[in-house]
């Protein structure tokens, strides 16, 4: 028998490991929705903003929450100069330059990250990261509970931004058809630079986000990059407000798996939810936002 | 004069030539002669090199990275700051060469393969992972290299029958069978009772070879008995630990004993103080639960753990406290037990070789199979080093290994057990609030 107060633990619990999938993987499916790439390097860019979040807390008493925005903004400068200088020529090369260019970029950056601050585990421990909120007998953890509200107003900021603005409607112009934003003036290669740029600003918030509760270390973005490909390919890859469902929906199939099955297999079975939706909807649960023309 | 063979009108320089060619037959037996003198001469023949490859095979990367570096840490300690930097009854220059396995046995397996066939080492260190060292020392048996281990701690290793494998740690049914005496000891002095048990381990070599010990040494009526009403496995690169924390807390037992590595104590332990689990006796089989990190990270939340434990800077011991103190300030963090079994199982490594005087790889299983190394040699609370024989049960392993038990209170853990050894009482169970 399923105690309720327990069953209610779970499903909250993941509904806060999801918000922060869903940031990963809004980033991951931006980049993919407009650039046709997908980005192994994401959870390395993760990592570096977790290392980011971390120093400046270290170095100069940088509160995690101030450094959000720092965090934000150089990623999605350091995201657009990598686009304009590395992804843009293998963008023009041919498809195996495409595949393989996020996958050196990720060796790249984790092996650097582990030779400059080693592999030592580093965490932050801010003056509510073990801090917990109690709701009747339901607790909930004050880093995460922040880390998803933040997670949950970053995702609606983006949908802001690309529905309401002209540069996110040449965004999503970009995305649905190439040829035809290109015809209609749009400069293809600067909205491919800002897309990279914002997922990447995106995974940026999420590692500041999570290193107040999570563990930092130079593969420590490796798990949330499996998660968010599963969480992108349930949404439908391209699809930015499914990867933000499917990433509460991964959270909370996690979480109860774990508990009420076996947290051995908590992975195996989102991973079994990857492989059923890729085989029998391989669009996603809620399809391509941007249906391509061309 | 001059031989008269092919006289003729080229007769003059034929009788030249052979002339010429005495003097270089002179030559090159002379240079010959000094060649084979200085190449076979003291201290350069082949039993007799420069260098003594030392192959050592640890996770430089990925999840285990961590402890790989505290070994990297500790090896160059002794090399540079203690400067035993040759192996003096050979006159021959230590060459580390360093393998990463990432934690990962096929690349355990890979990787020491490449060191002594390709490499050429002489002999293997390595891989604290239990798991990377099954596999690495697989090869060093079929190539007949002599491999010694320091931490790892899964009791299969030395029952395997592997005649060049040496453990200098002690593995977990010598540390875990400790942990359940101390529990019957403790219930008994403070007249309390424990009955109900949840298992948590990472799901890998190291921790399922800590559950199975667990679940043995529970089985023993001697010792054990105590009803375990879950034993949970979890993967090892986790996201979250809510979901073990909940159950943790939906069972409420009054032991959870938990194998974990860094990472994920750190994630389980943050989660149960998120859910609010508070255990009344929380074991843990060190690892992760007394690295620097965990410590550092869940602090006075980690009060009243109990763990296993090979090392302790309480250890009254001058020896301990010189490196300790030395390698701190190195290194900026504290010597923990990976590092301290690496400590002392290197020198036996150095020990071996200086008294093997020879890179063969026989007589170096030789002088490891022989070794003594008397206690105060050493930074760990053993007895000594000694292996067992091989051919013998845990054949390879250092019968002389021993653990502690140590208890969190505020900001480190602190050596409660064997009393003997004590400095300071332990608390049983911990208190309710």
């Amino acid at each position: 028998m399923v105690e309720p107060s327990i069953l209610a633990q779970a499903l909250i619990n993941g509904l806060l490991l999801g918000g922060i999938y869903s940031l990963v993987s809004v980033g991951l499916t931006l980049i993919y929705g407009v650039m046709d790439i997908v980005n192994f390097a994401h959870g390395a860019f993760m990592m570096l903003s977790m290392y980011l979040t971390f120093w400046l807390f270290v170095l100069f008493g940088v509160h995690p929450l101030i450094s959000l925005p720092i965090a934000f903004i150089v990623f999605f400068a350091a995201g657009m100069a990598v686009q304009r200088t590395i992804i843009q020529r293998a963008l023009e090369g041919p498809m195996a330059a495409q595949m393989l260019v996020t996958f050196g970029l990720l060796l790249i950056i984790e092996n650097s990250a582990l030779f400059s601050w080693s592999a030592l585990v580093r965490t932050i421990s801010v003056d509510y990261s073990n801090l917990t909120f109690f709701l009747g007998s339901i607790s909930i953890s004050a880093p995460r509970l922040i880390a998803f509200i933040a997670a949950i107003i970053a995702s609606l900021l983006l949908h802001l931004f690309l529905t309401k603005t002209d540069l996110g409607l040449a965004i999503r112009a970009t995305a649905q058809n190439r040829e035809a934003a290109r015809l209609a003036g749009i400069n293809i290669k600067f909205i491919y630079s800002i897309a990279f740029g914002l997922g990447l600003g995106l995974v940026a918030i999420a590692g500041n986000l999570v290193a107040t509760f999570y563990y930092i270390t130079p593969s420590a973005g490796t798990p949330f990059l499996l998660a968010a490909f599963v969480v992108a390919v349930l949404g439908g890859l391209g699809n930015y407000v499914g990867a933000l469902f499917g990433g509460l929906i991964i959270g909370i199939v996690e979480s109860m798996a774990g508990t009420f099955l076996l947290p051995a297999i908590r992975q195996l079975v989102y991973l079994a939810v990857f492989y059923i939706i890729l085989v029998t909807k391989p669009e996603g649960l809620l399809g391509k936002t941007f249906e391509r023309k061309a | 004069m001059t031989l008269n063979v092919n006289k003729g009108i080229y007769g003059e320089k034929a009788g030249v030539s052979k002339a010429a060619l005495a003097i270089i037959l002179v030559v090159i037996i002379v240079a010959a002669g000094v060649g084979i003198f200085f190449t076979l001469g003291p201290g350069a023949g082949p039993e007799q090199p420069k260098v003594v490859k030392i192959g050592v095979l640890q996770a430089l990367t990925g999840g285990a990275a961590r402890y790989g570096q505290v070994v990297r840490d500790v090896i160059n300690f002794i090399v540079e700051e203690e400067g035993y930097d040759t192996i003096k009854s050979m006159n021959a220059k230590i060459e580390l060469v360093w393998a990463d396995t990432q934690g990962k046995p096929e690349i355990a397996r890979a990787e020491a393969e490449r060191l002594i066939t390709q490499e050429k080492v002489h002999v293997l260190f390595g891989t604290v992972l239990s798991s990377t060292t099954l596999t690495a020392a697989e090869v060093a048996e079929r190539y007949g290299i002599p491999f010694v281990n320091e931490a790892s701690s899964s009791p299969k290793l030395t029952r395997l029958d592997r005649k060049w494998f040496f453990r200098v740690g002690p593995h977990d049914e010598l540390f875990i069978k400790d942990m359940f005496v101390f529990l019957k000891e403790a219930q008994q002095e403070t007249g309390t009772t424990v009955k109900t048990m949840v298992i948590v381990f990472v799901n890998d070599l190291f921790g399922s070879t800590a559950r199975d010990a667990i679940v043995k040494f529970n089985d023993d009526p001697e010792i054990g008995g105590y009803e375990v009403l879950d034993i949970i496995a979890y993967p090892p690169d986790i996201t979250d630990a809510s979901d073990i924390a909940l159950r943790l807390k939906s069972l409420d037992p009054d032991i959870i004993f938990m194998a974990s590595h860094v990472s994920d104590a750190i994630l389980i332990q943050r989660a149960m103080i998120a859910n609010n689990v508070k255990p009344r006796v929380q074991m843990v089989v060190d690892a992760g639960h007394t690295s620097p990190e965990f410590i550092e990270t869940i602090g006075k939340d980690a009060n009243y753990i109990i763990s296993r434990e090979v090392f302790s800077l309480d250890l009254n011991k001058p020896k301990s406290q010189e490196v300790a103190k030395k390698f701190r300030e190195r290194y900026g963090y504290d010597l923990d037990g990976v590092g301290a079994r690496a400590y002392d199982a290197f020198h036996t490594l150095l020990a071996a070789l200086e008294k093997a005087a020879s890179t063969d790889p026989e007589k170096i299983r030789e002088a490891l199979a022989n070794i003594y190394i008397p206690p105060e040699q050493l930074i760990n609370a053993w007895d000594g080093v000694q292996f067992i024989p091989h051919g013998e049960f845990d054949g390879g392993q250092n019968k002389l290994a021993k653990g502690i038990i140590v208890q969190f209170f505020d900001d480190r853990y602190y050596l409660v057990w064997p009393k003997e050894l004590a400095v300071r009482p332990y608390v049983f169970p911990a208190p309710s609030s």
